[in-house]
């Protein structure tokens, strides 16, 4: 079977983009999934990022960069897609490079974080809409917003979240979301994703678990034991 | 409480942005369409499909296979399944369809899940307007949604100013699109593209200049905004055509600028120019506005009719010939 390809795709930087590649990333290795983390982004953080991991640790994450194949970068994808069970790619924001568009033309799900804020949601409205307009040419594409950089107990993010749930009905708001949390950045030095710090981070793991869970069951792919 | 109330500000915020991302989508597409009609290869030559092999395009731009598709193998996409169609607007554009044929192909890409079939992206009214008309093959530019979606949508649309349409691009492709009845009017070009009806009119009146003088100006369309395009049109009226070319030279290579133009306009030592006078005569057919004869002192007199049947065409043309014949014999004899 080939793999299926996740984007994570936003308008604007900051919003999260890397943070839920590299931690769902992090997620399937350990379910054992073959996942190949595909850095579109030409800052490479994800790269970055995971090559922070110490040599020979357990559920290193496999990344590649190919933020310099621009709007050919679908079809370096598409070369590697019958060795992985998953592609998850980290694009760059849509306003600086064609990637995006190119991208959600061979993705089966695109991923598209949005911190709970006025900004970071009229911010998402533009790739939203190109996304659900891509349908079209890619019948199989599903949109899910994902809220990322949750700060809980606000009001703003209460009605922010309310919002994105209602937001478009191409784009579904995700149940899962990702806290604004201490160990997303300190899993960073680390290399990895929050599951490296075991019961330092439950909260954390927890949620990307979560997350993980919600998109097998959006891709209907099966869940696969820790 | 005022608190509260800023926070339920926050859906109408992002409704109106999500709305304008929705437009500029559009414009988005609607520039796409206005490049596809602009291009030789796939835009108005269409009429004759038999000449369009012939001429292969740039090697950068990919190769968009034109084909003659029977209707029946075209389903909409499914995403479209809920769109409402406007009847009148399937009948006006099957009789412009019936009067000058299919325009502008739709653009299908193939079915993923029938072999030989197609999905129909853009066209649903070309498609209705040729089931009405009982015909069985729709024209259509086949693409292949991976390569041709830099073409095809939008890469360069977010980023306005890369993709700076002049407006003399404009001008030709309105003109073109109005002519395939996809506009009906200026005021439809103008609300449909979000701008002024009178940025409209100033853009298209470009084409009014002497052909010899568009000629000079698509070879650099960047140099002759609305501006050089008004006073090249003032002094069009001063000078004689040749030197309102060489003017235009001098615009096309830098060499004038539009306080230049408009020093010329002054300091021609000729009568003051005044305003063009006309008088408009509007047409009817019936209860049905269908055009506008419009009468100028400098002797010209212009017709401009729209969704006229053939034979009503073919009267007035003879009428209006045998109106200057008889004019004519009537000279003659005096």
């Amino acid at each position: 079977m080939s793999a299926k390809i996740i984007i994570l795709a936003n308008q604007k930087g900051g919003a999260g983009k890397t943070n839920v590649a590299v931690h769902l990333a992090g997620s399937c290795v350990r379910h054992g999934h073959k996942t190949l983390l595909i850095d579109a982004d030409p800052q490479g953080t994800a790269t970055k990022w995971v090559s922070q991991a110490a040599e020979g640790a357990p559920y290193k994450i496999r990344v590649m960069g190919l933020a310099m194949a621009g709007q050919k970068i679908a079809q370096e994808v598409k070369q590697y897609i019958d060795d992985y069970d998953l592609i998850i790619a980290d694009c760059p924001p849509a306003v600086d490079s064609p990637i995006p568009q190119v991208m959600l033309m061979i993705a089966d799900l695109a991923l598209v974080p949005v911190i709970p804020n006025p900004g970071d949601l009229w911010a998402a409205t533009d790739l939203l809409e190109m996304a659900e307009r891509i349908q079209l040419p890619n019948p199989g594409l599903q949109i899910r917003i994902v809220a990322s950089n949750v700060r809980p107990n606000l009001s703003m993010t209460k009605v922010a979240l309310a919002n994105m749930a209602n937001m478009r009905e191409s784009a579904p708001l995700m149940k899962a979301a990702l806290h604004q949390r201490a160990s997303y950045v300190e899993s960073m030095l680390a290399g990895d994703s929050v599951h490296y710090f075991g019961s330092g981070a439950k909260a954390a793991i927890a949620e990307v678990e979560a997350l993980y869970e919600e998109i097998m069951s959006i891709l209907k792919m099966p869940r696969k034991r820790k | 409480m005022k608190k509260k109330t800023l926070l339920a500000n926050l859906e109408m915020s992002v409704n109106k942005q999500s709305l304008q991302a929705r437009d500029k989508f559009d414009v988005a597409d609607l520039t796409m369409a206005i490049k596809r009609a602009a291009e030789p290869s796939i835009g108005l030559d269409v009429a004759h499909p038999e000449a369009l092999p012939a001429s292969p395009p740039a090697a950068e731009t990919p190769q968009r296979p034109l084909k003659n598709l029977p209707i029946t193998s075209v389903r909409d996409h499914p995403r479209n399944a809920r769109h409402l169609y406007d009847p009148t607007r399937i009948d006006e554009m099957a009789a412009s369809i019936a009067r000058d044929g299919q325009m502008m192909p739709a653009v299908v890409m193939p079915d993923p899940e029938l072999a030989g079939h197609y999905l129909l992206i853009e066209g649903r009214y070309r498609k209705r307007a040729l089931q009405s008309l009982a015909r069985e093959t729709i024209l259509a530019i086949v693409v292949d949604p991976m390569p041709e979606l830099e073409a095809y949508r939008l890469s360069l649309i977010l980023n306005e100013e890369r993709n700076q349409q002049t407006d003399l691009d404009n001008a030709i492709s309105w003109k073109t699109l109005q002519e395939d009845g996809l506009f009906k009017s200026q005021d439809h070009i103008a609300e449909y593209l979000g701008i002024t009806q009178s940025k409209v009119s100033k853009t298209l009146s470009l084409l009014d200049l002497p052909s010899g003088v568009i000629g000079i100006m698509k070879t650099n369309p960047s140099e002759f905004g609305l501006r050089v395009g008004y006073e090249l049109r003032q002094l069009a009226r001063q000078l004689s055509p040749t030197e309102l070319e060489l003017v235009a030279e001098e615009v096309r290579d830098g060499r004038l600028t539009v306080a230049a133009l408009e020093k010329m306009r002054s300091k021609a030592n000729r009568p003051a120019i005044t305003r063009e006078r006309s008088r408009a005569y509007p047409l009817k057919l019936g209860e049905k506005a269908i055009g506008m004869l419009r009468e100028f002192d400098d002797g010209r007199l212009k017709i401009d009719l729209a969704g006229v049947s053939p034979e009503l065409r073919h009267s007035v043309v003879n009428a209006m010939q045998k109106v200057l014949i008889d004019a004519n014999t009537e000279s003659l004899h005096k």
